[in-house]
C-alpha cells in the first residue's frame, strides 16, 4: 500500500441481526429461507392502525452487547422514526433509535498485525427493525419491475457504530473478526454474512499524516464478506490517496462495492443525501433499562473471546496465534477444551486441531458442527501417541481413518494392527538383519560418514511398516552400528 | 408570525413525495407559518425547570415475550397489492443494477 504521506481513517457500521424467534415489533417468525412474504402481518406490512409491541428479548440482547463492550446501559432509551421512501419499507419510516440509543459509548480490543493490542472505541449501538428485501435481477419481469419480499422487514437489528479509530484495512478486518466472535459468544447473532445476518458499511477518509482534521469521507456499502470489506477499503484508500496527491478533492458520496469488477461505483452524491427527519416514535413509549435488569444479564454473561484468548495463553501456554485461531470460534474453542480435558496435552491438542482437523473440515459441509471426530476420540488418539502405543506418523493414518469412519482410535489401531512395536528383541532382530544385508553403508558409517544413519532409520521403518518405536529403533541402530563385534 | 418560505415548502413536499402547484405552495407556506406561530406561544412560558418530554403517557411500556405468532401468509399479504408474481410484491423498477 503506497500512502504518499497520507493516513487512512476508517469507521465501521455493522448491522447485526439478532437471534430472536420473532420480529422486533410483531410475532412473525424470523426463520431464514421461508417463501416470500409468508412471514408478514399487518404490523410489519405497515397496515394503517397496526401498532408495534416491543420484543423483550431484543432488549436483553442489547444489554448483553452493552456489557461486552464495557458500556453501562442503565437509563432511558427512545425509539425514533427514520423517514424515507423505498419499496422495501412499507410504513415509509423505519423504527430506529436516534437521540437515546440503548447502548452508548464503549470499546472493543483488537490485535494489530504487529501483535499490539489496540482499543477501538464504540460510539453507540442502537436497536432498529430491518427493512424488507428488494430484488432487481433474475426474475421474469426484472427488466421493468423490482420484486419485494417483506419477510425480513421488522427483524431486530443492532447497528454497532465505531469511532473513526481504524487506520488500515487489516485493522478493520481484525475489528470485524473480534466483533463477530463477541456476538456469537453472546449468542445474540449468528454472524452469517451470506444470509445477511451480519452486514457492514465502512466510512473511509484520508488525511496528511499529523493533521488533526478529518478529510472528506465516503461511505462504502454492499460489503458482504470480511474479505470484501478489506478489499473495498483498500480500493477506496488507494482512490482517495491518488486524488489527494494530485491535488484533487474527494467528493462526499455513497459508494457501492461491485464484487465482480472489484471496484466501486457511486450510489448517491452529497446533493441527494437523505434528510431522514428523525423524531421520537409516538407509538412506542421510552424504555427504561434498570440496574436490576443489567445485573441479571451480567450474571448470565459467558466468557468472552478476549478473556478466553488470555486464559488459553495463561493456562495452556499456547502461542498468541494458536490461541487467537482457537478462540475466534466459540464452538471450536469448546471442542478444543473437551479434547484437552480428555488428554491433558494442550499443545499437542492445539496442533492436531489447527493443522489436521481444520484442514480436513474444509471438505465437510457444515464445518465443525458436522465433524466426524468426537473430541474424546481425538483426545484418545493423542493419548495413544503420548503413551507410545503408536508413533506420530501412524497417528496420521489413524486420524484419516477416524475422519472417514468416526471410530474410536483404539479400535482402529486394533483392527489395522497398527500398534507400535516396542518389543526390544523383535526390533533387535530387524536391526541385525538390516546391518547384515547392507555392508557398504555400514562401513561408511563406521568410517565416520554418520549421515548414512538416516538410511538405516528409513530401512528399519520400512521393515516395521512404520510401526517400530522410533526412539527404540534409533537406540538399537546406534548400538549395533557402533558395536563392531 | 414565523415565516415559512416557498423553498421550505418545496423541500418538505419533495421529502414527503407530495406535489403542489404555485398557489398551493403559497397557501401552505402561510398556513404552516400560522401553525408554527401558534405553537411558539409555548415559548412565552418559563419552562426552565420542566424536563423535555417525548411522550405524554406516563405509563411503562408493554413488552411482548419472544414468541412466534401466526403470520398472514403471502396470499393474504398480497391480496391488496396491484401487481404480484411468485409471492412477491412487484413495483416499478427502482434501481438499475449495472
Amino acid at each position: 500500500m503506497i500512502l504518499h504521506g497520507y493516513e487512512p481513517v476508517i469507521g465501521l457500521e455493522v448491522h447485526a441481526q439478532l437471534t430472536t424467534q420473532s420480529k422486533l415489533f410483531c410475532g412473525c417468525s424470523t426463520t431464514f429461507g421461508a417463501r416470500a412474504n409468508d412471514q408478514t402481518c399487518p404490523v410489519c406490512l405497515g397496515m394503517p392502525g397496526a401498532l408495534p409491541v416491543l420484543n423483550r428479548q431484543a432488549i436483553e440482547c442489547a444489554i448483553k452487547l452493552a456489557l461486552a463492550v464495557h458500556n453501562d446501559p442503565v437509563g432511558q432509551s427512545v425509539f425514533a422514526r427514520k423517514n424515507y421512501f423505498y419499496p422495501d419499507l412499507p410504513k415509509g419510516y423505519q423504527i430506529s433509535q436516534y437521540e437515546q440509543p440503548i447502548v452508548g459509548p464503549g470499546r472493543i480490543l483488537i490485535e494489530t498485525q504487529s501483535g499490539d493490542t489496540k482499543t477501538i472505541r464504540i460510539n453507540r449501538a442502537h436497536l432498529e427493525e430491518d427493512a424488507g428485501q428488494s430484488s432487481h435481477e433474475g426474475h421474469p419481469q426484472s427488466s421493468k419491475k423490482s420484486y419485494v419480499n417483506l419477510n425480513r422487514g421488522g427483524i431486530p437489528l443492532l447497528e454497532i457504530v465505531t469511532e473513526p479509530d481504524l487506520h488500515s484495512p487489516e485493522e478493520a478486518y481484525a475489528y470485524l473478526t473480534e466483533l463477530k466472535a463477541i456476538l456469537q459468544y453472546l449468542g445474540i447473532c449468528d454472524g452469517n454474512m451470506e444470509e445477511g445476518s451480519l452486514r457492514c458499511d465502512a466510512n473511509v477518509s484520508v488525511r496528511p499524516v499529523g493533521q488533526e482534521k478529518l478529510g472528506t469521507r465516503t461511505e462504502l456499502k454492499n460489503l458482504n464478506s470480511f474479505n470484501n470489506v478489506r478489499r473495498a477499503i483498500q480500493h477506496e484508500i488507494d482512490r482517495q490517496v491518488t486524488l489527494c496527491s494530485q491535488g484533487e478533492a474527494v467528493a462526499q458520496c455513497t459508494l457501492l462495492w461491485d464484487v465482480d469488477t472489484q471496484t466501486t461505483r457511486v450510489m448517491r452524491t452529497k446533493e441527494d443525501s437523505h434528510d431522514y427527519r428523525y423524531f421520537p416514535d409516538p407509538d412506542l413509549l421510552p424504555i427504561e433499562v434498570t440496574r436490576a435488569q443489567v445485573e441479571a444479564a451480567a450474571a448470565t454473561m459467558p466468557e468472552l473471546p478476549r478473556q478466553k484468548y488470555e486464559r488459553f495463553i495463561d493456562t495452556f501456554q499456547l502461542s498468541r496465534e494458536d490461541a487467537a485461531r482457537l478462540t475466534v470460534d466459540k464452538e471450536l474453542s469448546a471442542y478444543y477444551e473437551e479434547v484437552v480435558a480428555g488428554c491433558q496435552e494442550p499443545k499437542t491438542a492445539a496442533n492436531w486441531i489447527l493443522a489436521e482437523l481444520l484442514r480436513d473440515l474444509k471438505q465437510v459441509e457444515g464445518g465443525l458442527a458436522a465433524c466426524p471426530i468426537q473430541p474424546r476420540h481425538l483426545a484418545g488418539l493423542i493419548q495413544l501417541i503420548a503413551t507410545d502405543v503408536i508413533s506420530g506418523k501412524i497417528a496420521k493414518e489413524v486420524f484419516a481413518d477416524m475422519f472417514q469412519t468416526g471410530d474410536d482410535p483404539e479400535l482402529i489401531v486394533e483392527r489395522k494392527g497398527l500398534k507400535q512395536i516396542t518389543d526390544t528383541s523383535a526390533l533387535e532382530a530387524i536391526v541385525k538383519q538390516i546391518i547384515e544385508s547392507n555392508p557398504d553403508p555400514v562401513n561408511e558409517y563406521r568410517n565416520g560418514k554418520t549421515k548414512v544413519f538416516g538410511f538405516f532409520v528409513g530401512q528399519a521403518m520400512k521393515a516395521t511398516k512404520g510401526q517400530g518405536n522410533p526412539a527404540l529403533l534409533n537406540k538399537l541402530l546406534k548400538q549395533h552400528l557402533e558395536n563392531q563385534s | 408570525m414565523t415565516a415559512i418560505t416557498h423553498e421550505t415548502v418545496t423541500h418538505y413536499a419533495k421529502l414527503a413525495n407530495l406535489h403542489f402547484d404555485e398557489s398551493e405552495t403559497a397557501l401552505l407556506a402561510e398556513q404552516l407559518g400560522t401553525i408554527l406561530t401558534h405553537v411558539e406561544k409555548i415559548a412565552e412560558l418559563d419552562l426552565d425547570d420542566v424536563p423535555a418530554t417525548s411522550n405524554v403517557l406516563a405509563r411503562q411500556p408493554l413488552f411482548r415475550e419472544d414468541e412466534v405468532r401466526p403470520s398472514l401468509g403471502s396470499e393474504k399479504a398480497l391480496a391488496n397489492a396491484p401487481d404480484t408474481e411468485s409471492h412477491h410484491f412487484l413495483v416499478p423498477k427502482v434501481i438499475n443494477v449495472k
